[in-house]
């Protein structure tokens, strides 16, 4: 059903529904990678706070090791931005952008291909750059799991995902 | 051509035609019984009429339903009519035998007589038809002075009468006003009516100026009228969002609501979202210029 009225700005309102461009997704992105060394940190403080719980007398903070740490980030990461783009087709990185991850149908993408999408972010995050190359604004992730991103700034759920 | 009408009294008379001076074989003694007759009916006539306004006048009640029945003075007025034309018809005749017997023994005379005597005959019969013929051209002439006059007596001798008379009553007592409307074909007489001539010589404004709105107003039952309203049907009809949306439209309501919910976008994230999709655009647009590409449709 259309919106019938719209409670966007009016230079807004003829950017709803077209596809993304490459700067508001790398923006998304930062945010998005912000967003995820927040929760890592929150993960870290979090485990070490249970652990000082569970052994107060043993506790000591351990060290840090970057590949360990990596590997995390890339993992937080990589569930982070597919449960958001599974349940609302949009990240806090999204939110704030005014962005979202739809199917090539138009609806909410499936959460294996959510999952997938993820892990391709993470790991290759310079597909990313071929959306300013490509003609409909195209990342690598996006034309191998056919998915899109739009402007959307108003907050309704897209509707389900297709299980085709 | 003979076109006998038969009188009241069963007595065979000419028809008017006969009475004009064209009618020269026409016989005395009918032309004069009928004259006699149609003046003297006509008196008759005059002089009831004459008592019936006497009576109207003095107040004397007449039934005007109730036949008429002949006055005093109609009666001996016809009475002496009878008489009259039985005694002139009498006359007419003596006088017509008479006249036949003078010719027959004039003519016998004037042929047995010395030359000059038929002489003088032809010549008056000469002059006699000389004038004939004279009475014969300037004839058309006295018609048309005639006509002319009678065209500027009639109008206002009719004028004069109908002064007297109250045509309206007349009209009511006399015409079976129901019958002539059911012989009018009003459907017919309707649609030779143009109405929009009429509309456009009716000053609507005037009327409209005239007439006490507040009043007719008053006098309304809205409720009523309201309750016989189909409001649902109407309410389908009507673009409801349409107006709705271009009521919004003018209000800017959506200003409003975001001022007064404060939802999570707030202007500086909306700043960040347009300035971004502007850059989106821009770089578009430098993409497309390097690889001297036209810019896809709905990409801005």
């Amino acid at each position: 059903m259309a919106e019938l009225v719209s409670a966007l700005p009016r230079e807004a309102r003829d950017l709803q529904g077209a596809t993304a461009g490459i700067v508001s997704r790398l923006l998304a992105g930062a945010v998005d990678y912000a967003v995820t060394a927040l929760l890592l940190v929150a993960l870290w403080v979090g485990a070490h706070g249970v652990r000082f719980l569970l052994r107060p007398r043993t506790f000591s903070w351990e060290d840090i090791e970057w590949p360990g740490t990596v590997g995390a980030f890339l993992i937080v990461l990589t569930l982070y931005l597919a449960f958001g783009w599974a349940t609302t087709g949009r990240t806090v990185g999204d939110q704030v952008l005014g962005l979202r991850v739809l199917s090539s149908s138009g609806g909410r993408i499936h959460p294996l291909v959510a999952l997938g999408r993820g892990a391709f972010y993470a790991l290759v995050p310079l597909g990313l750059l071929w959306s300013a190359v490509d003609a409909h604004r195209r990342s690598v992730q996006d034309l191998l799991l056919r998915t899109t991103v739009v402007y959307d700034w108003t907050h309704r759920v897209p509707r389900g995902a297709d299980h085709a | 051509m003979e076109h006998p009408s038969t009188h009241r009294d069963g007595e065979t008379i000419a028809p008017i035609t006969h009475l004009t001076p064209v009618a020269e074989d026409a016989d005395q003694a009918s032309l004069l019984g009928a004259a006699v007759l149609a003046a003297f009916g006509a008196a008759a006539l005059a002089v009831d009429a004459l008592g019936r306004a006497v009576r109207a006048a003095s107040g004397v009640d007449e039934r005007p339903n109730e036949p008429s029945t002949p006055s005093g003075a109609a009666t001996a007025v016809g009475a002496a009519a009878a008489l009259t034309l039985a005694m002139g018809r009498s006359m007419a005749k003596a006088a017509a035998a008479a006249g036949r017997g003078a010719a027959f023994a004039a003519n016998v005379a004037v042929e047995a007589g010395p030359p000059a005597l038929r002489r003088f005959r032809d010549d008056v019969g000469r002059r006699a038809t000389d004038l004939d013929a004279t009475w014969r051209e300037e004839r058309s002439d006295a018609d048309e002075i005639a006509r002319r006059i009678g065209a500027a007596l009639l109008p206002e001798t009719v004028a004069a009468v109908l002064d007297t008379l109250d045509l309206t009553a007349i009209v009511v007592d006399r015409v079976d006003l129901d019958r002539v409307i059911e012989e009018v074909d009003l459907d017919v007489a309707v649609r030779r009516v143009d109405i929009e001539a009429v509309v456009d010589r009716v000053d609507l404004q005037a009327i409209v100026d005239r007439i006490d709105l507040d009043a007719v107003a008053a006098r309304i039952d809205v409720d009523r009228i309201v309750e016989r309203v189909d409001l649902d049907g109407v309410i389908e009809r009507i673009d409801v969002v349409g107006i709705a949306r271009s009521v919004i439209e003018q209000l800017d309501l959506a200003s409003l609501i975001r001022e007064s919910t404060e939802a999570v976008t707030t202007e500086s994230i909306e700043g960040v979202r347009v300035h971004s999709a502007n850059a989106d655009r821009y770089v578009q647009h430098l993409v497309d210029a390097i690889l001297r590409r036209r810019p896809p449709e709905g990409d801005g």
